[in-house]
């Protein structure tokens, strides 16, 4: 994986309010028949789990290096925990290898970059130190800790460089070894030496066999191309260079076509035809090769031709390279490789049948299997498949099962990836964000019993209790509008159930009496947010209220009437995504709200409410505080006409008048109708200082 | 009255006199290379340029002084010395301090630092090292801080009969100057980056003219440093994302050569970033496209002459930036000559 393509199912009408816009996912590769986990300190962690069983608890690599510190003098009454565990044991054979390792890492490297420099005599002494346990570690006779030892001496000639007497003692020692983490270790170590002494190639390809991705990366830096790996194949067929060679130009070719998000710039790039000649070159290749009958790893081979037949859209030869790759000679991980790649291709000429479906549900349960998914849904084991399980979700499969008309199907299908600690935002998404008609709609059927055995399977990982059902269907009715709906949700909803929800904070913090225009209720973004003791639920209240003075309004007439609506538009604003008390209508806010679909629109409802009062009043007081909010809102919704910015050149700030857009238009209506009525007593008018700020730069 | 019309003519005529350009550069030059790699290997190649432009200073830098998460200072990327440096060739060890150790106790570093020079002198058996000098983008911020380590740097290096100078960066040049022997006038990474495609980055005459006022009166010794490298640079669009290392532009299945100094990336692939400690990769997308940027020659030959009009003696010494066998034939032996010439 490396850079992040826009997530294709946000296009897609059907599942629409996913809420935050600037979500991505990355573009996973899905070819891997090289371990990409190989790390430099991989050997050091496989050897710790030696230690570890050794001293009967956990070691880390920093526990092995400290023996460093150690000096030895002391080295007796050390608290270091691999001495003490030898002390216990009254294990003098791992005493002395210890202390052996102990002046080994003390020696080991020269510390160039402290303030202290080395002197001749401090290199020189040194080197003398290395030369000793080099010499002790070869004279080691017994069999228990050879590895250890035989490590030691590589260790010792790879810090005096000399790398002749490494590739030596490899040869006549450490290759006859068994093979174990040490004994990686130890050609890691060979390879370099061979790597120091002009044998790159030999070198190269031990890298590739041990799995040492930063050391191919660097040794194959110029290879990595058609003409790299048809001089590597010529070379020798079974290099093992040709397994990160061939998935890097799989996984590149991938990248290539994956950035077609601009035209114009693929546009120029299929002009130079150089990238689709490589790639059709890379076809032809691989079938010479699977005929020359050469290699010893045609699933390679195969499955690499039939995923890129694959991205470039030769689907029969894709699906049949792929098939045929699963049953043909190579390591497990490459025929793994091939089913996985399998897997992606199919969905692209699925058709919904029952066949597919089962399918799909073996292949998803071997794909648990290979991620090593934690029972607890909290770790992957091997995070390759679980990139391979988001790519054929989230790209492929929903978008197929949406476009079928599948819709409860998908969202379980997401559902069960967010439950199985793949990355996924979705599911949440389109559970909070869904109307109240979908979300019912997909309850009852996560709670039903449907007929296949895939869509049975997605749904067994899913719940949704009483408490979420009943205050998601309360907030979608409120945010809806149906506040009388909403009541005989959110009043079965446990106070406790709210306080837990992180909008509790603001909920208890944000009151939704209070006009918005007036007032604005400011308390920050605290990222420690502790959840609020509540006294009752906000959101059951508001509908409450909002009930109750549907039932007054209908009741009144005249000013007082007016009175109650311009309250009711307050209260509306407040709901909306804009308001202070957002919580009442979402569960999170963020600057990139907008209106969404499933949702009622409570600003302009409120506009209408204002725009009516200003027109029916007779009073110029209220009405002024009509267009006082009407101008507040369209501040709010399309922007401010005064701008706060910063003078780069004379470092500071200052503020721009900007005379065309709505805001300008409703500030010059609202100072034009309070200069026409300047007797009404108007402190948040007078005191605004966005007004004087206004009426000062139009001067 | 007429005193004091005598008096302020004396003064002035004094003041004027204490501005005037010194019309002579720095005491025994050279010409000059500035060699800025973490291994001390030289080449055929190199050597070659070393015996053929007669080059007698080499300005090695021997490690970085950077800051460290707890706040401490400390030396990194210390060179190591794989090969000799010619006998007649004399080295000036060279230290870069990045300019946020200014403000984290640099005033208790310059014995530990002149030390730490003097034993890796021994230790690699560098004879004759007569001076030594200081990089660091010091700012007016800053300034305080390093003008006092300087001083203590300065009355150290006394001790043991060395000289000191230091580098100047064109904006340094509006400001007053450090207190060390003489100052070295970098004239490349002029520009920036972000505008590369409508000025070189690293050595524009139109960047260098506004500080062309100072240079005639600036209060320091001055010799000139100019630039011989190119620079790889990766867009996206119109948006520069990277510098690129040596990256082989001739690969015809990953760059397609579409101008003199543009490329088109045709595949996409990761590179390694191998001058990046924890093993980050730069990722080239099919479209991006690599600018190859290097400053024409007689761009340089002409603010070459210009700082020579402005202020004689100031190209008595040249240094190249820098020794380094993927720079060296970015200019013919023609344009060295005219840039190391006086």
């Amino acid at each position: 994986m490396k850079k992040f393509i826009a997530l294709s199912i946000l296009a897609i009408a059907t599942l629409q309010a996913l809420a935050c816009g600037g979500w991505v996912r990355p573009n996973y590769y899905m070819f891997s028949v090289f371990n990409r986990n190989q790390m430099e300190n991989t050997y050091q962690q496989e050897a710790n789990k030696f230690w570890e069983s050794y001293v009967g608890g956990e070691v880390d690599s920093y526990m092995v290096e400290s023996l460093a510190y150690v000096e030895p003098k002391e080295f007796n009454k050390s608290d270091n925990k691999l001495i003490t565990a030898a002390r216990k044991k009254g294990d003098t054979e791992m005493l002395s290898y210890l202390k052996l390792l102990n002046k080994y890492l003390k020696n080991n490297g020269a510390d160039v970059n402290g303030w202290d420099y080395p002197t001749k005599a401090d290199i020189a002494n040194r080197k003398a130190s290395i030369l000793q346990v080099k010499k002790q570690a070869l004279a080691y006779k017994g069999s228990r800790l050879k590895n250890q030892y035989a490590l030691l001496v590589m260790r010792c000639n790879m810090t005096i460089l000399e790398h002749q007497a490494n590739i030596n003692y490899w040869n006549t020692k450490v290759s006859k070894l068994k093979d174990n983490t040490y004994k990686k270790w130890m050609k890691d170590i060979y390879a370099g030496a061979l790597y120091n002494t002009g044998n790159k190639d030999k070198a190269c390809e031990i890298y590739a066999e041990l799995g040492d991705m930063a050391s191919i990366k660097y040794c194959m830096r110029k290879k990595r191309n058609l003409a790299g790996i048809k001089q590597e194949y010529d070379k020798n067929p079974n290099s093992p260079t040709l397994t990160f060679l061939v998935q890097d130009f799989v996984n590149n070719t991938q990248e290539t076509l994956d950035n077609n998000s601009d035209p114009e710039i693929m546009k120029y790039v299929e002009a130079t035809g150089i990238y689709k000649n490589d790639i059709n070159g890379f076809i032809d290749f691989s079938g010479k090769v699977l005929k020359e009958g050469k290699t010893k790893s045609p699933a390679m081979w195969e499955a690499a031709r039939g995923f890129v037949n694959y991205m470039v859209g030769n689907q029969d030869d894709a699906i049949k390279q792929l098939t045929n790759a699963k049953s043909l000679e190579g390591t497990q991980r490459m025929k793994d490789n091939a089913r996985a790649c399998l897997m992606l291709a199919s969905i692209k000429s699925a058709e919904p049948s029952d066949e597919f479906f089962n399918y799909m549900l073996s292949e998803y349960k071997w794909l648990d299997k290979k991620a090593g998914v934690s029972k607890d849904f909290t770790k992957v084991a091997d995070p390759h498949y679980s990139d391979v399980y988001e790519r054929v979700t989230f790209d492929n499969f929903v978008p197929l099962l949406l476009k079928w008309g599948k819709n409860n199907t998908a969202t379980a299908v997401l559902g069960m990836a967010d439950k199985k600690a793949y990355s996924s935002r979705e599911y949440s998404e389109i559970i909070e964000h869904d109307s109240s008609n979908q979300f019912e709609e997909f309850y009852n059927y996560i709670h039903s019993n449907p007929g296949s055995e895939f869509e049975k399977y997605a749904i067994s990982t899913l719940s949704i209790d009483d408490n979420k059902f009943n205050d998601l269907m309360g907030t979608k009715l409120l945010r809806e509008g149906e506040f009388q709906a909403a009541i005989n949700y959110l009043d079965k909803v446990p106070l406790n159930y709210i306080k837990d929800q992180s909008m509790s904070f603001y909920m208890a913090r944000k009151d939704y009496n209070i006009e918005p225009w007036m007032t604005r209720q400011f308390i920050g973004c605290d990222s420690k947010i502790k959840y609020a003791e509540l006294k009752s639920n906000a959101k059951l209240q508001y509908c409450r209220d909002m009930v109750a003075l549907d039932k007054k309004i209908a009741n009144a007439t005249n000013e007082q009437r007016n009175q109650l609506l311009y309250k009711k538009a307050a209260l509306l604003y407040q709901a909306s995504y804009k308001g202070d008390c957002w919580y009442l209508t979402h569960y999170g806010s963020s600057i990139y709200d907008e209106q969404q679909k499933n949702e009622y629109d409570f600003i302009n409802a409120a506009s209408i409410l204002l725009r009516d009062v200003e027109k029916n009043t007779a009073s110029t007081d209220m009405a002024l505080k009509c267009v006082f909010a009407q101008t507040f809102i369209t501040g709010e919704t399309s922007g401010y006409c005064i701008n706060k910015e910063y003078d780069w050149e004379n470092d500071k700030t200052f503020y721009k008048l900007i005379t065309e857009g709505p805001h300008y238009h409703a500030m010059t209506r609202l100072v034009n109708y309070r200069n026409q009525h300047l007797k009404v007593d108007a402190p948040y008018y007078t005191k605004c200082g966005i007004v004087n700020r206004f009426i000062a730069m139009n001067k | 009255m007429r005193n004091i019309l005598t008096y302020i003519l004396l003064a002035t005529i004094i003041a004027i006199a204490g501005c005037k350009p010194e019309g002579k550069g720095v005491d025994d030059p050279k010409p000059a290379v500035y060699y800025w790699r973490t291994s001390l290997k030289l080449d055929s190649m190199e050597r070659q340029f070393l015996s053929d432009n007669k080059v007698g200073k080499m300005y090695v830098r021997y490690f970085d002084i950077v800051i460290d998460k707890n706040g401490n200072l400390h030396p990194n990327a210390t060179i190591t010395f794989d090969d000799s440096i010619p006998a007649i060739i004399e080295v000036i060890p060279t230290i870069f301090i990045v300019n946020n150790c200014l403000e984290h106790g640099i005033d208790t570093i310059a014995p530990l630092l002149v030390k730490r020079v003097l034993q890796m002198n021994e230790t690699h058996d560098i004879a004759g090292v007569k001076e030594m000098q200081i990089d660091c983008d010091w700012t007016a911020t800053t300034q305080h801080a390093y003008f006092a380590f300087l001083e203590q740097m300065k009355q150290l290096l006394d001790e043991h009969g060395m000289k000191l100078s230091v580098t100047i960066r064109l904006h340094q040049l509006a400001m007053e100057a450090p207190p060390a022997n003489y100052g070295v006038l970098m004239m490349y990474n002029t520009g920036e980056l972000k505008d590369s495609k409508l000025r070189n980055p690293i050595l524009d005459k139109r960047d260098v003219e506004p500080y062309m006022k100072y240079v005639a009166d600036y209060k320091l010794t001055l010799c000139a440093a100019y630039p011989n490298f190119s620079w790889q640079l990766l867009y996206t669009g119109d948006k520069f994302r990277d510098i690129l290392y040596s990256e082989d532009l001739s690969d015809s299945t990953l760059y397609r050569r579409v101008s003199d100094d543009k490329y088109l990336v045709v595949s996409s692939i990761d590179l390694p970033n191998y001058l990046s400690s924890n093993s980050s990769y730069t990722y080239l997308n099919a479209g991006d496209t690599v600018l190859v940027i290097k400053p024409e020659a007689a761009s340089i030959v002409q603010v070459h002459d210009a700082l020579s009009h402005k202020r004689p003696g100031i190209n008595d010494q040249v240094i190249i930036y820098s020794l380094n066998n993927s720079s060296i034939n970015n200019y013919t032996s023609s344009d060295y000559e005219k840039i190391y010439r006086p």
